[in-house]
């Protein structure tokens, strides 16, 4: 067949056999779903409508949204500004998440700028692990931004299918979000809603093969004032927000840490740590102990870390993603070698601080005793009757729970915020 | 789920528009009527394989034999028993059966004669031939090949049902006359409603109802085909984009 026997189609510009009746790709598009013909024909000539392909599907610049089974657009997700889909960029032949602004919110310049922000944004970061922004566009008086698509589910979706994860596969996703908070973190950026519905992870045969952030429609800059929500109120997931997001001040990576730790609290024990009202959620994260016993059964070196992660003042937490990443691969080596290590242990920059078996021993029955004596002393000179109470409940517990108690429930930081919470605005705009 | 069986026991018949997914599982378990549909399905989409052998390097008389084979192969039951996890797209599937199948077939003995006097999958080697020779394989990898006649095959097998469903119904003229409304856009030459009208001797508005229930019968039977080839229906609408980025990437040098 000579290649001069090609021609152009008019209407998709592709070129195909010149021979042939049509153009074969306009032919196999007519095929997707929004191709159907809709509505009832009549013999009528005014009222037969002869609808195309073109007309009928979606189209946001050359990005066309892909049609499900019900001939509606296939949905991936609503957030708080728009509505992302699944759609095809028919330049690039590729798959791509499609964020269209909210209909609700095309009147509205805060909005709108609200919306140009978070584009903006997540297009400064480039990551493996944390969802590319390919563009950004206008259709009409209405805004979307494309996004590379992420193959597989949310963390979410995983974490239900699954109840609880396995720990190595919990640790091994945590590893991923923190590199791509490292990279959030080099752009002086926080996401501030990190959480499982915002992680996609891809699996294969039960390994883990990708993991991306997704969703940075809540990101800022550390440095930057907030102006588009008003001063001091709530941005983010209760059940996964840090307390200085409840407080309402500023907030940095490390409260990005802290919704990290939550994320891998529910990974583990297959439910969130604290439940309940909005108030209630605030109340807990900022005072309360995290439910130890939700943690039975859980490696002893990943308690100590969640320990760290979860401490409620932010300079209790791992300062920056990279010191998460060094204490992660020392939980992991503590697990392998069943060396006990404390949250303390991670606290300090030392690995040889990750100790074996015997030398543990010792060091933790002399520690304990010290420690214990002090509790018991210190207890009994500040609190009375109260610190009495609590060594008689510590007597029964497990080494995990006994762990966790370390947790603080009060906190200098915390202290400091009370005064500020103005919790008049729970709600995410 | 797919597990319903069901209406296997009606034939080959109650296949003709079941995933093949569906297709396979029903000749694993030799559900009546299934090997001759899973054997229909083949007979579909044969050629892509075939000159996917010959771009491979493999003469006409090795490339008729491979490919007869592997579909022998296919059809028996014992092969179709190591295949447990039958998902994603059938011509994935096809694919990648054929590349092991190729590379056991290396690893073993070259130019056995597959198949004996067993033929389950007719193939018409000469016609075949006569097809791949037009083919442009310098220009495209055995794979890219595979994809866009794959695509032109699907989309020719819609186009025959598609004729074949007027003649049934003893509409051929009608079909004639209309079918390239199909595509009007990319024709050269469609002729005006009231051309065909006279043709036809109906009015002008009904000849644009007839448009519209060509188009609408086209396009149920092209998800139709579409669905059958894929493990979900979710995927149907995924496998037209892949199809068409095949195509594309073809730059218009496959014949029909």
């Amino acid at each position: 067949m000579s290649m001069g026997a090609r021609r152009t189609c008019p209407s998709c510009g592709n070129e195909f056999f010149g021979a042939m009746q049509f153009c074969p790709v306009c032919m196999l598009r007519k095929g997707l779903a929004g191709g159907v013909e809709s509505g009832e024909a009549s013999g009528s000539e005014d009222t037969v409508k002869l609808t195309t392909f073109e007309q009928v599907v979606p189209r946001f610049e050359h990005y066309e949204l892909l049609m499900g089974q019900d001939g509606k657009p296939v949905e991936l997700g609503r957030g708080a500004m728009g509505i992302t889909y699944k759609a095809f960029d028919v330049d690039l032949h590729c798959p791509v998440t499609l964020k269209v602004i909210h209909e609700r919110y095309l009147g509205d310049e805060s909005a709108r700028l609200r919306f140009l922000r978070e584009a903006r944004m997540a297009a400064r970061l480039r990551h493996s692990n944390v969802a590319s922004v390919l563009h950004l566009g206008r259709t009409g008086n209405s805004y979307f931004y494309a996004m590379e698509f992420v193959e597989g589910e949310t963390l979410e979706n995983l974490i239900k299918r699954s109840g609880r994860l396995e720990p190595k596969l919990a640790l091994e996703i945590v590893a991923q979000v923190e590199a791509g908070l490292t990279a959030i973190q080099k752009q002086h950026l926080v996401h501030r809603d990190i959480k499982p519905s915002n992680i996609m992870v891809s699996l294969k045969e039960g390994k883990l093969e990708s993991v991306k952030i997704i969703d940075l429609g809540l990101a800022k800059g550390v440095a930057e004032e907030d102006a588009i929500s008003s001063l001091g109120s709530f941005i983010g997931t209760p059940e996964f927000a840090s307390p200085e997001q409840f407080a309402g001040i500023g907030a940095d990576i490390r409260s990005d840490l802290y919704s990290l730790g939550v994320t891998l609290w529910e990974m583990l024990a297959g439910k969130l740590p604290f439940q309940g009202s909005r108030v209630d959620l605030m109340d807990q994260h900022q005072h309360a102990r995290p439910p130890s016993e939700q943690l039975k059964g859980i490696p002893a070196p990943i308690a100590a870390l969640l320990e760290i992660v979860l401490a409620k003042d932010p300079n209790d937490r791992f300062q920056s993603p990279p010191q998460l990443q060094k204490a992660l691969a020392r939980v992991k080596e503590a697990i392998i070698s069943k060396s006990r290590l404390s949250a303390k242990d991670l606290r300090s920059d030392d690995p040889a601080a990750v100790k074996g078996p015997k030398k543990y021993a010792f060091r933790w029955i002399l520690a304990s005793s010290i420690c214990a004596a002090a509790l018991v002393f210190g207890g009994l000179f500040f609190f009375g009757y109260r610190g009495s109470l609590s060594n008689q409940r510590d007597a029964g517990a497990t080494p995990i729970e006994k762990a966790l108690r370390y947790f603080p429930s009060k906190t200098s930081a915390q202290t400091k915020m009370t005064p500020t919470l103005p919790m008049a605005s729970k709600t995410r705009f | 789920m797919e597990r319903d069986l069901g209406p296997l026991a009606k034939g080959a018949a109650s296949f003709h528009t079941t995933r093949w997914t569906i297709v396979m599982r029903a000749a694993q378990s030799q559900a009546p009527g299934s090997q001759s549909a899973l054997a229909q399905l083949c007979r579909t989409y044969w050629y892509p394989l075939y000159m996917f052998a010959r771009r491979r390097g493999y003469s006409p008389d090795d490339a008729q034999d491979l490919t007869q084979g592997f579909f022998l192969h296919l059809l028996e039951h014992r092969a179709l028993a190591g295949v447990d996890r039958l998902k994603g797209k059938f011509r994935s599937f096809l694919l990648a059966s054929f590349q092991n199948h190729l590379s056991d077939l290396v690893d073993r003995a070259r130019r056995l004669k597959r198949g004996g006097d067993k033929e389950f999958v007719w193939l018409d080697a000469e016609e075949a031939e006569q097809r791949y020779r037009l083919e442009p394989v310098e220009c495209l990898t055995a794979e890219k090949l595979f994809d866009a006649r794959w695509a032109m095959t699907l989309l020719a097998e819609v186009l025959n049902r598609l004729h074949q469903k007027y003649a049934t119904e003893g509409k051929t003229s009608t079909f004639e006359a209309l079918n390239v409304f199909l595509d009007p856009v990319s024709s050269t030459t469609p002729p005006s409603y009231e051309e065909v009208a006279n043709r036809l001797q109906v009015s002008t508005g009904a000849v644009k109802t007839l448009i519209y229930r060509l188009r609408k019968q086209y396009t149920t039977l092209f998800r139709e085909e579409v669905g059958r080839t894929v493990s979900d229906p979710a995927e149907i609408d995924e496998e037209i984009h892949a199809l068409c980025e095949a195509l594309i990437a073809s730059e218009g040098r496959l014949g029909p």
